[in-house]
């Protein structure tokens, strides 16, 4: 704990908190790293000194900063670590693994402490529970250690929880069933019931399939209330659900649910660190409710923007007021958007943290050794992003692990460490976050891709730069773990990352050099709710081409167009023929332009290859909201949703992709046809 | 559907009350409610009429809630209605769902 | 009791009526959200030209569909007098362009016949009844049985 300093009584907990939460994030990391590391058989002292330094660390923080129930996990986890670095207890491969589930623990508990994120104390219970059953065992601790927990409400406390429930109107038609609901809660403990439908229409004008209700419970139980909000969890989105603890934590009830009567003496703790976590500003809100807030703001964004295009023809002199405010409304819209963005965002180490335990298995289960690093855990990024770039990471590192990180025995005779690395590195740079996954294997093998992709009838020549053979790996089907194992050493499933990837409007890049390694750099935009866009002009209609697809716009001249077989147009640029695609074919729009040296052609970058749109003309670069075609229609072929603009129109955003494969659809029908 | 209302307004409720079919039991109750409403135009008013839900085969939360809102809305037109012989899987859903004051507590009926 | 008041809060529903070509209409006013203008309609290529496209709705994607030329009745025209009725079904917003709005009739369950087989331009699936109010023959639409069929495309069925 560097920045603390115990004089100040008027520290602001809130931005100390942030370095807390950092620094124990690495501590943790640190622990984590060294645990995976250390061998049970041969520990290193100095590496023992680092983990109950790490320990030590966190426990003391968790202190300062008023996270009483973390320094409990983190007290009996130093108690232990301070005998094996003392010698007193042997370590031993199941310890490691119970430090390593401590270190969980606390991980869980600091993620609650920032995020809110759930807390399971069943968990917490049981990793302290076996950590005192290692300190009892020891002869110097023979005497009962189990102190009353200085903080937390031990298991067999039952408090009362005031449940209010209002769910959303469209409940029944999700298919959710409430009866099983509250049947999960009753399983938590004593539950009591009282709905009503005071707030229901009149007979004759119910929706019968809309939920009118509103449903007070009350639940007497010994889980944690995040146990219960867990059980809300699909349903407590869009709906009011407020949950309040009743009373005073009371002794466990008999079966019979009776009221119990309060206890002495604990009552005060959890209250306090209630208050704590007021004193941190910090509220639980609906993903639904800041959705609702973007989207208002995205309303607001559209309302500036028509302004200004109306105020745009007025005299400059004569409404140099109106422009003044114009600008200032422009300027506040874009803060007020930032900010609320911003509420979207969670840490990447949200889904990095599943990966030292994935890779330390599946190390233990191929026979080698990797270290996994892992850098830049607290760059931020959209939640909805972050939930869905599991996948893909879990499908590279798993790749990185199984087939680019050699046997220990190979990399020795390589010259490398035996232990292989597999490092995470997440970073924002400009308006894109960035995630490499590199490893220092045996790296992606040329002649071997080449021959593979020549196997499989795939256009090559020895003339292709490295880099266009990486990109051979992700053409779909390209590889099988069968062949393709045994050959790179990568590529399965690489075409499903590079699909799940360009779904989140991103890109995949490679870089490999036999012997030495790979990295794989996934680029995507910071937030799926906006997207940087180039709007264009095909007759009196605009779409949104998205900018991570653009690899430049030219303006052609009549030789760089030649057709090909009569059946299609292609752009002669640098030596390759890229086909062209007419937006007013594609979508038949009259009034377009018809030949492309009248229009614009925007070369665009299609899951590897690259096609190019002509358009009409260019309008403009904007940040556009994107907005769902299916909430209230269907899936508009081509497009990857719609916007809307200054005029309040709507228009299409792009799905060059679908674009792509639209066209030669078409293409094939006209050529059949022919 | 074998509902009737009779002369001592009781009227018998089955099959699926579930969210799949609710808007068709609706349209039921309405018709139920027009009868009742009619029948005590012509003579003195039955205040208690009896809603036999024995052959109601399945209920779910929204078959509770259009239940409730069709009791309430009896109430407020003066009836004191209540339900008759229900069979276990009903009352279980109507205790968990804490519907059992909206549907069976027909003590404070009728304001 | 007063009777009058009972029985017209009971069965009775109200229905808005519409206009089509030389037939009227009538659907359930609870489904009906509002009722605008005809105005700055994006069109979505490779649509059956009964869907006239999107428009924006106060930030919401909303798709028009014009019952004119699905049904091949009355004059497709769009200027300043023509209607969009936004109705709420299924849980989606759809706009649906028609001749004309006229009115809004309460009708009890005893004033509605069901539909038989009959030269209406629309299928009797998706018909709810027929009723007479005032000499005038209405046809009552069932619009959510209509709007989620397979042949007004507006739902992926794949979904």
């Amino acid at each position: 704990m560097t920045a603390v300093s115990g004089e100040t009584p008027t520290i602001d907990i809130s931005s100390f908190g942030l370095v807390f939460f950092e620094e124990c994030a690495e501590h943790l990391a640190e622990m984590e790293r060294l645990l995976l590391a250390i061998d049970p058989g041969a520990p290193d002292p100095e590496e023992l000194n680092a983990i109950f330094r790490a320990a030590h660390s966190i426990k003391g923080g968790g202190g300062i900063f008023g996270f009483g129930d973390m320094t409990v996990v983190t007290h009996e986890l130093e108690s232990v670590l301070d005998l094996v670095r003392g010698g007193e207890l042997g370590l031993t491969r199941p310890m490691v693994d119970l430090f390593l589930q401590a270190a969980d623990v606390i991980a869980m508990q600091l993620a609650g402490h920032r995020d809110g994120a759930p807390v399971e104390r069943d968990a917490i219970e049981r990793v302290c529970g076996a950590l005192r059953g290692l300190l009892a065992g020891t002869a110097a601790h023979a005497a009962p250690s189990v102190a009353p927990l200085p903080d937390g409400p031990p298991a067999a406390e039952a408090r009362r929880y005031r449940i209010g429930f209002t769910p959303a109107p469209d409940i029944f038609c999700r298919g959710i069933r409430i009866e099983n609901l509250f049947d999960e809660l009753a399983g938590l403990g004593g539950l009591t019931v009282r709905g009503e439908v005071a707030g229901a229409p009149q007979l004759p004008h119910l929706n019968p399939e809309l939920c009118h209700c509103r449903w007070e419970l009350e639940l007497e139980t010994t889980a944690p209330e995040a146990e219960i909000r867990d059980i809300f969890e699909f349903v407590a989105d869009d709906s009011d659900l407020a949950i309040t603890a009743v009373d005073a934590p009371t002794a466990a009830p008999a079966a019979g649910g009776e009221e119990p009567a309060p206890r002495q003496g604990a009552a005060p703790a959890p209250e306090n660190r209630g208050g704590r976590e007021q004193a941190e500003g910090s509220i639980r809100v609906g993903v639904g409710k800041v959705d609702q807030i973007i989207n208002q703001v995205g309303e607001l964004v559209i309302t500036q923007a028509m302004l200004a295009q109306l105020g745009a023809v007025l005299d400059p002199v004569l409404f140099a007021d109106l422009h003044r405010g114009l600008q200032q409304l422009s300027r506040n819209t874009r803060d007020l958007q930032e900010s609320v963005m911003s509420m979207r965002l969670v840490p990447i180490s949200l889904v990095f943290s599943r990966f030292p335990r994935l890779v330390r298995d599946l190390a233990a289960k191929l026979g080698k050794e990797v270290e996994l690093r892992l850098v830049g855990e607290t760059t931020e990024l959209d939640k909805g992003l972050v939930e869905k770039l599991a996948d893909p990471l879990t499908h590279l590192v798993r790749n990185a692990l199984d087939h680019a990180i050699e046997p220990p025995a190979a990399r020795l005779a390589a010259g490398k460490p035996a232990a292989g690395t597999v490092t995470l590195r997440a970073s924002q740079i400009g308006g894109k976050i960035v995630v490499d996954v590199m490893d220092d294997g045996a790296g992606l093998q040329r002649e071997k891709i080449l021959k593979k992709a020549a196997e499989r009838g795939l256009a090559v020549g020895d003339q292709l730069s490295d880099d266009e053979v990486w990109q051979l790996i992700f053409a779909p089907g390209f590889s099988t773990a069968e062949t393709v194992t045994d050959v790179s050493g990568r590529g399965v499933g690489m075409d499903v990352v590079l699909r799940n990837v360009q779904a989140l409007g991103g890109r995949v890049a490679i870089a490999s050099e036999t012997g030495k390694g790979t990295r794989i750099t996934l680029s995507l935009p910071l937030t799926l709710a906006i997207l940087d866009g180039l709007a264009v002009a095909v007759g009196a209609e605009k779409f949104i081409i998205p900018i991570n697809a653009i690899v430049e716009s030219l303006q052609p001249q009549a030789g760089d167009i030649r057709t090909v077989n009569g059946t299609g147009r292609v752009l002669q640029m640098r030596g390759e023929y890229l086909p062209l695609i007419p937006l007013h074919a594609l979508f038949a729009i009259g009034g377009a332009a018809e030949r492309p040296e009248a229009g614009v052609l925007v070369v665009v970058d299609s899951e590897g290859d690259r096609v190019v749109l002509q358009v009409d003309a260019l309008v403009d670069e904007q940040q556009v909201v994107i907005k769902s075609l299916e909430e209230n229609y269907r899936k508009v072929p081509g497009s990857a949703g719609a916007t809307i603009m200054g005029d309040g129109r709507v228009a299409l955003i792009l799905d060059v992709g679908e674009i792509t494969s639209l066209w030669r659809g078409k293409s094939r029908e006209r050529a059949a046809r022919a | 559907m074998s509902e009737h209302v009779d002369t001592t307004a009781r009227i018998t409720l089955d099959g699926d009350w579930s969210i799949g079919c609710v808007t068709e039991r609706l349209n039921e109750l309405i018709a139920h409610l027009g009868s009742l409403l009619a029948g005590r135009g012509a003579a003195a008013p039955p205040p208690k009429p009896e809603i036999c839900v024995r052959n109601v085969e399945t209920i779910d939360a929204s078959g509770c809630q259009l239940l409730a809102v069709f009791v309430r809305h009896l109430r407020r037109h003066g009836f004191a209605p209540a339900i008759v012989n229900p069979p276990e899987h009903f009352r279980s859903c109507v205790s968990l769902l804490g519907f059992d004051d909206e549907l069976e507590g027909t003590g404070g009926a009728g304001k | 009791m007063e009777q009058g008041t009972v029985t017209a809060a009971s069965g009775t529903r109200e229905y808005l009526t519409f206009t089509l070509g030389s037939e009227e209409y009538g659907m359930d006013i609870l489904k009906v959200q509002e009722i605008r203008g005809y105005d700055a309609v994006t069109r979505i290529a490779n649509t059956p030209d009964f869907i006239k496209g999107v428009i924006n709705l106060r930030g919401v994607i909303v798709p028009i569909v014009d019952m004119r030329i699905k049904f091949s009745v009355g004059t497709v025209e769009y200027g300043p007098f023509t209607v969009v009725i936004i109705i709420n079904v299924l849980g989606r917003v759809v706009g649906m362009v028609v001749d004309g709005v006229s009115d809004v009739a309460a009708l009890a369950p005893e004033q509605i016949r069901p539909a038989p087989e009959l030269s209406s331009s629309l299928d009797t699936r998706y018909l709810a009844g027929l009723a007479t109010v005032e000499e005038r023959m209405l046809i009552l639409v069932d619009i959510e049985a209509l709007m989620g069929s397979a042949e007004m495309q507006l739902v992926d069925l794949a979904a």
